[in-house]
């Protein structure tokens, strides 16, 4: 059994605004592989630099696009999948979350009036 | 323990095949995983199906747990004891990339040592291998009215933690977090450090906690601008009037200009979510008037239609 472990207590933490703050070597390191993988990522478009696009030492990530390779690279391991199916996959997982949350606040809009 | 039906999970019978048996870890896997599905429970489910593929994909170890299945003794009520002395032939080795979590029944199938717990720092391991700990991401739901005062929340979540044999475990790890007042859905809070723990000296990874707000049922949120309907009479808006509306702060004063148009919108500076700069508060003008009017209101509309007859409402419909 695991012994017992108090709370942590953190109170100063970091809002991470929209500005690109992970450079490539960065953001290999956080994600566990090599550039070269990254590099193929971009080329897909699965994520697009913040920055000049022709040198990738110089690009810049913002936090969620750390996000998305991180659930990129999970998908690729646990499915199975290349990197055109990947890309692929992604946009309609973005396009399902869009049009979820557009039914949600339709809903919420439909309740409304009919509450009225 | 439990005892684990490995097919049933998989949803297929105890006879099939390779191929069957793929198929199906494809499909539940697309189903069930974590960064896909909406289901309840996706997380638990895609790690059952994982552990469930991978004992019945490997010839030799479906030969054990099919022995298992028949030999294993079971308790009264159904609670799983393998056999005495039972010890796996198939020294089972996760790889290192890994990051599944594999249940009891697993472990006391396949043994504690060569198979589910992974060695960070067996023999000189640690001195070769620096790595730096995972990130995790957490989503965590804050209401409109959290979000805007900021709060005080208390996250629970598994962690994984390598003991003095360097065997990684799994504990509750419970954070006392203050989120700041204004964040804004899908921003990113960042806890340094409270990621997984790095390998043999690597620094630990991050947590990533995004922000999602629940809906509210007055306003309406973009970035840190709120958005509200606000219903006013037509002799509201007609005549104009002072009235009185809500704001995540609290109830305000707003001047309607004589003359205001439904779907009109008035701009509340800084009342919206807190931050440098603070987002505003849009009030959208909407006319509601009551459903049944008394024979005096009537003849007082009817009254209003002569003197404003030449008003069209309907000029850009070509009508």
């Amino acid at each position: 059994m695991s012994p017992h472990h108090p709370p942590i207590t953190i109170s100063d933490v970091e809002v991470i605004d929209a500005s690109p703050r992970f450079d490539l070597i960065e953001i290999c390191e956080r994600c566990g592989v090599d550039q070269a993988l990254i590099i193929a990522m971009v080329s897909y478009g699965i994520v697009e630099p913040h920055n000049d696009y022709k040198v990738p030492e110089q690009w810049l990530f913002i936090a969620s696009d750390l996000l998305r390779l991180q659930k990129a690279l999970r998908l690729k391991r646990d499915l199975s999948l290349n990197l055109s199916g990947l890309a692929f996959a992604l946009d309609l997982l973005d396009e399902v979350n869009t049009l979820r949350q557009d039914i949600n606040q339709l809903q919420h809009f439909i309740k409304t009036m009919q509450q009225e | 323990m439990e005892f684990k039906d490995y097919y049933k999970i998989l949803g297929i019978k105890d006879n099939a095949t390779t191929d069957e048996i793929k198929k199906a870890y494809r499909k539940l896997a697309r189903k069930y995983h974590p960064d896909v599905s909406k289901e309840d429970n996706a997380e638990n489910r895609f790690k059952e199906v994982g552990e469930a593929y991978e004992v019945l994909k490997d010839p030799g170890k479906r030969a054990e747990y099919d022995q298992l299945k028949q030999l294993g003794a079971r308790g009264r009520d159904g609670s799983f004891q393998p056999p005495p002395n039972w010890q796996s032939a198939s020294h089972f080795h996760e790889t290192f990339n890994g990051d599944s979590q594999f249940s009891d029944f697993f472990e006391a199938i396949f043994g504690q040592q060569g198979s589910a717990r992974r060695h960070y720092s067996s023999q000189g391991f640690q001195q070769t291998i620096k790595m730096r700990g995972d990130d995790v991401h957490h989503r965590i739901g804050l209401f409109l009215e959290e979000a805007y005062k900021g709060c005080l929340r208390t996250l629970q979540f598994q962690v994984p933690e390598a003991d003095n044999q360097g065997l990684i475990t799994h504990r509750t790890k419970t954070l006392n977090v203050k989120i700041p007042a204004g964040v804004t859905q899908g921003q990113h809070i960042r806890l340094k450090g409270q990621g997984a723990p790095g390998i043999g000296g690597g620094p630990n990874g991050d947590l990533f906690l995004e922000i999602e707000l629940a809906p509210h049922p007055l306003f309406h949120a973009e970035g840190k601008d709120i958005f509200l309907s606000v219903p006013v009479t037509p002799w509201e808006a007609a005549l104009g009037s002072a009235i009185t509306i809500p704001t995540l702060g609290g109830k305000v004063s707003l001047i309607i200009p004589a003359g205001a148009q439904s779907g009109q919108r008035f701009r509340l500076k800084e009342r919206g979510l807190p931050g440098t700069p603070p987002g505003n508060q849009y009030a959208i003008l909407q006319l509601a008037q009551p459903a049944h009017h008394s024979d005096k209101a009537k003849a007082l509309y009817q009254q209003l239609a002569q003197e404003e007859s030449h008003f069209n409402p309907r000029q850009k419909l070509g009508v």
